[in-house]
């Protein structure tokens, strides 16, 4: 049915693009029939792994076991031969595990090369683009075109509020729009009897007011108007063109580590008037 | 460069604008700009009253000066004091308006851009100018600020969340407490 070219790619997250880094572990070789005596003398006498939940214990070769005793950070080889000496086990081989968890198909399959890992996706990976939403992604980014940043509801696809840059340095479109849906709220609560506000919320939690919104735009915000966006607490940013300057381009500020709000960001082609 | 009394004394009017926001149940962050020797603005968090989460002390100040006939170009011999570390959106509007220095009262864990969670002042290859930022100055004091505004009691919530039993905790910091 669809045979546009219009496209959506999600932009994935810095976690999503992050590269293999790895830690060190202590490792001994063991027999298959050794493993739960082996696992008994560990949790009884070695340190626990900590921040590694995701690296698999043991790693199987075509004849023996290769089981982590510790992590190298834990204790000093000193100390472990210590440990093992009046022990039947012996130290084996320092090995590199990998120091984080694999979030995406591509990083477990690079991560299991190194040493067995477990793989669960968070489920922000599994969003998907229904052809509905399709439809009304690309009208709103032809609004966007006429109208600059676009802030939509994403249940109903309602525009909330529209705004272009103005002639002043910090007023970029971004910061307009949030702007504009402040003084909507300011409205509306003006014209409500106290009892009926919609967003009566206590005053340290104002500010939120953009919550889940879905924001539309043609260039990538700049760093300003992408924290002023996670101030808000958008749902999702759209946009067609990346600066090498932007929030999401330059910080990933969408998925940052650190930041209390996170959103998903879709990069998009110009579409059709056919696509809308 | 100013002496760090000068700066000092300029950070006691940032935190005179951090208890005026107070006063008025916003997050206690104030601000001046200082140009030529002389506070040339003045900003505090307002973004309860306005509902817009951008509206924070730094750009309330720069908004008002701008609109009063400052002009742009002068923030290069500009120095902002502002109470508590930027956030990364003001860091980058600081950025963009080619603000001379930054001095700031305590750092900001959660959302700070010229050290704590990104360093937007001096990172290479963003918009604007950047520019050197310094904390330290009357932090305690602005950590105090912050501290009275989350023990307070919501008056105004609908449901107030119970913070009778909260009790403001000053023993780590080097000040009385006045209230």
């Amino acid at each position: 049915m669809s045979s546009t070219s219009f496209e959506i790619t999600r932009i994935p997250t810095p976690d999503e693009q992050r590269a293999l880094t790895t830690e060190t572990v202590y490792t001994t070789t063991i027999s298959p029939q050794k493993t739960s005596q082996l696992l008994s003398f560990i949790a009884k006498h070695l340190p626990k792994l900590t921040g590694i939940e995701h690296v698999k214990r043991v790693r199987k070769t075509s004849t023996f076991l290769q089981v982590i005793l510790c992590q190298t950070s834990a204790i000093t080889e000193e100390e472990l031969l210590r440990i093992l000496k009046d022990s039947e086990w012996t130290l084996g081989e320092i090995c590199q595990v990998p120091d984080t968890p694999p979030i995406t198909a591509d990083q477990f399959s690079k991560w299991k090369d190194v040493w067995p890992v477990a793989f669960r996706p968070p489920a922000q990976n599994r969003v998907e683009i229904t052809e509905e939403e399709r439809k009304y992604i690309a009208g709103q980014i032809l609004r966007s075109e006429q109208e600059g940043v676009v802030m939509c509801q994403p249940k109903t696809h309602a525009v909330v509020a529209s705004a272009t840059a103005q002639d002043h340095p910090l007023r970029h479109a971004a910061m307009c729009c949030i702007g504009k849906v402040a003084d909507l709220e300011l409205a509306r609560n003006d014209s409500l009897v106290p009892a009926k506000r919609m967003h009566d919320e206590p005053s340290d939690t104002a500010g939120y007011l953009c919550e889940g919104l879905d924001v539309f735009a043609i260039t990538e915000p700049c760093v300003m108007c992408c924290m002023a966006l996670v101030h808000s607490r958008i749902g999702r940013l759209f946009f067609i063109n990346a600066a090498s300057g932007g929030g999401i381009s330059y910080y990933g500020m969408h998925a940052r580590k650190g930041l209390n709000h996170h959103f998903s960001v879709f990069q998009c082609s110009m579409p059709e008037k056919s696509d809308a | 460069m100013a002496t760090r009394e000068q700066r000092l004394k300029f950070m006691a009017e940032a935190l005179d604008m951090a208890e005026e926001a107070l006063q008025t149940s916003e997050v206690p962050v104030g601000c001046v700009f200082v140009h030529s020797g002389k506070v040339v603005g003045r900003g505090r968090n307002e973004t309860n009253e306005t509902k817009n989460g951008t509206r924070h002390a730094e750009i309330v100040a720069i908004d008002r000066m701008l609109a009063s006939g400052f002009q742009l170009e002068d923030f290069q011999q500009t120095d902002l004091y502002v109470t508590v570390e930027p956030c990364i959106m003001c860091a980058s509007a600081l950025r963009q308006i080619k603000i001379r220095s930054v001095v700031y009262g305590c750092g900001n864990d959660r959302f700070g851009g010229c050290d704590s969670v990104l360093n937007v002042n001096t990172d290479e290859g963003l918009d604007g100018t950047p520019y050197p930022a310094e904390g330290g100055f009357y932090k305690d004091e602005a950590i105090l600020m912050l501290r009275k505004f989350y023990v307070r009691e919501n008056t105004n919530a609908p449901q107030p969340r119970k913070k009778a039993n909260r009790v403001l905790k000053t023993g780590d910091l080097d000040i009385e407490s006045s209230s």
